[in-house]
């Protein structure tokens, strides 16, 4: 295959992943599987930037920058200027998560593959489920990671510092936890290149640390994010795990053998062909990331279904091509490992979000009133999870059933605990009822059964808060209103 | 072609900078004025108890590191103790009979889980109960309640139902060694729970969603040896004295209106024919009087409309007093002492006492008091 028709077919290939992504995200927003958790927060994030409002994110109850730590998010201020949505988000965050295709496949050509093996490499980017996943996963500016750390790997393996520099930055703006990733693979470039490289690279990812939890403190009430307590089983610091971990090595593998791990484990692997435990050199800079998922006590890190595998696919990808590579130089049949890995995309791919089983799960397309939009964005509006994402273009949405009752809200401890397992102080009925006395919440939008999200609360509770918004004399529901959506309306409202 | 790119990169950039920088509107904050509530008395009447929070007024804003204390009232010395900590919310507070321990909840532990917290009231010497099961993230305890003795103390925490699931449930035992003895499923609450003063029984609010997947709010009974037994459903907010349990529950109009159930005679009857919601009752200790909040203005003369207040309710005359005459905010979170003589409760009508004062303060009023009173003592 000539190279010019290589990269179209890559391109072409790159351009349907991004056609079926941009449709099922944009569907899964319309069918309100998408939430206030997380395309919520990060629309109204990226409103209150472009519209000159206070960066107070009334959906989180925290600052903009007082979570995490993702300057790359307002590289898609620009684009929110000319139009602000989250249909926007969605298809933005597809391209830019595609465009990791192009490294994958250079990479393939770098190790000697031909332009139609180094075309199947940058497919198998594309059809792995970490990818799918993480796309499908609402919208997170950790999605750029995937991308960013497959330049990072090819300008490392091709030795050009300057996009390795680049992308290296790149990778750190998207997330907190980029820094421990880019330390890893300070080591691994020890191996692959040279100390002068490693040295850098481990400036660089020491420096992203320190700047990281600076910049979160700074936004965070001079207080440290609570994400350290993911890890209450083993210490309640980053410098106490580490310790745990090398002093009970046994144990801790141990802990973290439970099927549900192990099942995770599969998903990253198979659609490999568990090609990359051929090249550990590689799969180095996985093993912070990949830690920090299996021993969380939250149950979403140990999903390949959501977006928590974002540091891992580059890795993934390099190992697996240095893998085959290796089993090149022992003889491996070209065409018939070609034909596997052939094979393998297209049973990733399957096993992927656009694969039937997850399709079929989605639910029927909700009716969403145009009602909706007639919801000044001055007024104080109170939504549940799944339609809130709707709803994110003012100052002051608040995720039910806050701020009546405050749940998962804030950047406490306790915030977290009731975000990763919903455990929290319980409701009762008066003090629901003096919250919405007390704060004065122009609208209150919920959605039909089928599609209600519970979250933050517990089923029982979420059914007690909905129940006091139907019986509350303070609100009246509008009857006029068509579609999926159930609105409130406080009585005496214009 | 590479001139290009970089102009445009840069334009990008400028205006991503520009986004950043522009000016800015400062954020109003809804207010959420509640400053001092859940109090609670010894039986007694002599210790007072009950959680405030400094930076309770501003939902945006709030300082993070504000934590909610504990203020410990001795009315027969007038001796104010504080229970703080700056990285520990004290909350939930529950005294015994004669006041010389209080249980209460303390958030985030060491393992950033609620905990619950015995203290000396005179010394301060607190020690913490070992939760029934802990694992990270999982396992938190909340709302103590405790016997009049001390010696057995009743909580909210959670256990495993699957291996990411863990279900909200009823711990009882003593201080020294608690345990989560009811069935899966049974116990399961929404974390209203309730002991006697004997510490004989407890009745909790059940959870579990029934057959027709509603979550139907069952009253579960138990005397902790015997399997617990249904009392009432869809029915809320449980209280008891030894031998009574008043609760909430919705009358024919979807009102909700407060119940009482006798345990030897196996009676229950309804107290309160409000034309709004009666809540949050609490039962004396002797079973003979019962405080409540309530919005309906029917329920004696003087409720003014449209806000909460607090209401007495002999139980053997039938007679309703209003301890809230005029209120103008909401009245809540009453409690009793063991003989009904004394009642506290938090309120955010400003109009109570003889003077003005702040809304979001602990009121006391006692028989023989023409009007209740604010507990002032937040001076120092």
């Amino acid at each position: 295959m000539e190279k010019k028709t290589a990269q179209r077919l890559l391109a072409a290939l790159t351009a349907l992943y991004i056609v079926c992504f941009s449709i099922l995200s944009l569907e899964r927003h319309q069918r309100l599987v998408t939430s206030i958790f997380d395309v919520g927060i990060f629309d109204q994030a990226l409103y209150l930037t472009t519209h000159g409002e206070s960066l107070f994110l009334s959906t989180r109850g925290l600052h903009v920058h007082g979570d995490h730590f993702h300057p790359i998010l307002l590289l898609f201020a620009p684009l929110y200027f000319i139009w602000p949505s989250v249909s926007l988000l969605l298809i933005a965050q597809t391209v830019v998560i595609a465009i990791g295709a192009y490294p994958a496949y250079r990479l393939g050509r770098h190790h000697g593959f031909r332009e139609g093996q180094a075309v199947l490499i940058g497919a198998l980017y594309l059809a792995h489920p970490t990818v799918g996943f993480l796309n499908r996963f609402d919208f997170h500016p950790v999605s750029a990671l995937a991308p960013a750390l497959m330049f990072a790997v090819l300008y490392l393996e091709e030795k050009k510092p300057v996009g390795f520099t680049l992308a290296v930055v790149a990778a750190l703006c998207c997330t907190e936890a980029a820094g421990f990733t880019i330390l890893a693979l300070a080591v691994t470039a020890l191996w692959v290149r040279d100390k002068w490289w490693a040295l850098g690279t481990f400036g660089l990812g020491a420096a992203g640390i320190v700047g990281t939890k600076l910049w979160l403190r700074h936004f965070n009430h001079d207080e440290s994010t609570p994400y350290a307590m993911l890890y209450t089983n083993y210490g309640t610091s980053e410098v106490e795990v580490v310790t745990h971990l090398l002093t009970h090595p046994l144990q801790s593998v141990a802990q973290m053998a439970t099927p549900l791990n192990l099942e995770y484990l599969f998903y990253l692997f198979a659609p490999l062909l568990f090609l990359p435990l051929l090249a550990p050199d590689r799969l180095l800079p996985t093993v912070p990331v990949l830690l920090g998922n299996l021993l969380s006590w939250r149950h979403a890190q140990h999903r390949i279904e959501n977006h928590y595998g974002a540091a891992l696919t580059a890795f993934l990808i390099w190992a697996a091509v240095v893998g085959w590579k290796r089993l090149r130089e022992r003889g491996a049949s070209d065409r018939w490992m070609g034909g596997l890995v052939l094979m393998a995309a297209v049973v990733s791919f399957l096993l992927g979000p656009l694969g039937s089983k997850h399709l079929s799960r989605l639910p029927e397309r909700a009716s969403i009133p145009t009602a909706l939009e007639q919801i000044g964005q001055d007024k104080v509006v109170v939504a549940g999870n799944e339609i809130g994402g709707h709803l994110t273009h003012r100052d002051k949405l608040f995720l039910f059933p806050n701020p009546f009752i405050v749940a998962a809200w804030g950047n406490s401890p306790e915030s977290l605990v009731q975000q990763g397992t919903a455990e929290y102080r319980p409701l009762t009925r008066g003090a629901l009822r003096r919250g919405m006395e007390a704060v004065s919440v122009d609208f209150v939008v919920l959605s039909e059964h089928e599609f209600r999200s519970e979250f933050p609360l517990r089923g029982g509770d979420h059914d007690l808060a909905r129940k006091e918004i139907r019986r509350s004399s303070l609100f009246e529901k509008l009857e006029d209103v068509e579609g999926d959506a159930l609105v409130w309306k406080r009585k005496g409202e214009p | 072609m590479k001139k290009v790119l970089l102009i445009v990169a840069g334009l990008w950039l400028a205006l991503c900078f520009w986004a950043v920088v522009k000016p800015r509107e400062e954020a109003t904050s809804p207010i959420l004025p509640w400053l001092e509530v859940h109090p609670t008395l010894s039986e007694n009447g002599r210790w007072l108890a009950f959680e405030r929070d400094p930076e309770a007024d501003a939902v945006f804003g709030r300082n993070p590191k504000a934590r909610t204390e504990i203020v410990l009232l001795d009315r027969e010395t007038d001796k104010l103790q504080v229970v703080r900590d700056p990285k520990i919310a004290y909350l939930s507070p529950q005294l015994t009979a004669d006041g010389s321990r209080m249980a209460f909840e303390g958030a985030p532990g060491p393992d950033f889980l609620s905990d619950i917290y015995i203290a000396e009231t005179e010394t301060l010497t607190l020690r913490k109960v070992q939760p029934p099961r802990r694992e990270g993230g999982h396992g938190t305890c909340f709302a103590p309640r405790i016997s009049a003795s001390g010696e057995v103390l009743s909580f909210v925490t959670y256990r495993p139902l699957s291996e990411w699931y863990w279900e909200r449930t009823v711990a009882l035992g003593s201080p020294e060694k608690m345990e989560t003895p009811f069935p899966k499923r049974v116990s399961e609450t929404s974390g209203a729970i309730a002991l006697s003063p004997d510490g004989r029984r407890v009745v909790w609010e059940n959870d579990a969603i029934d057959a027709d997947e509603i979550y139907r709010r069952r009253l579960m009974s138990s005397d902790g040896e015997s399997s617990p037994v249904s009392l009432d459903a869809p029915a809320w907010e449980p209280t008891l004295s030894n031998e009574l349990c008043a609760y909430v529950k919705s009358d024919n109009d979807g009102i909700y209106q407060i119940m009482i159930h006798d345990f030897e005679k196996g009676q229950t009857r309804q107290l309160t024919r409000g034309n709004d919601d009666s809540l949050e009752p609490c039962l004396s200790a002797d079973g003979k009087s019962l405080v409540f909040t309530s919005y309906a203005t029917d329920l004696t003369d003087g409720a003014k409309s449209g806000h909460s207040h607090i209401y007495l309710l002999e139980l053997e005359t039938s007679q309703v007093r209003l301890l809230t005459p005029g209120g103008d905010g909401n009245s809540y979170n009453p409690t009793v002492s063991g003989d009904g003589a004394t009642v506290a409760f938090a309120s955010l009508a400003t109009n109570l006492g003889e003077e003005k004062v702040e809304p979001g303060q602990v009121y006391l009023w006692e028989r023989g008091w023409g009007r209740c009173r604010p507990v002032k003592v937040f001076s120092e």
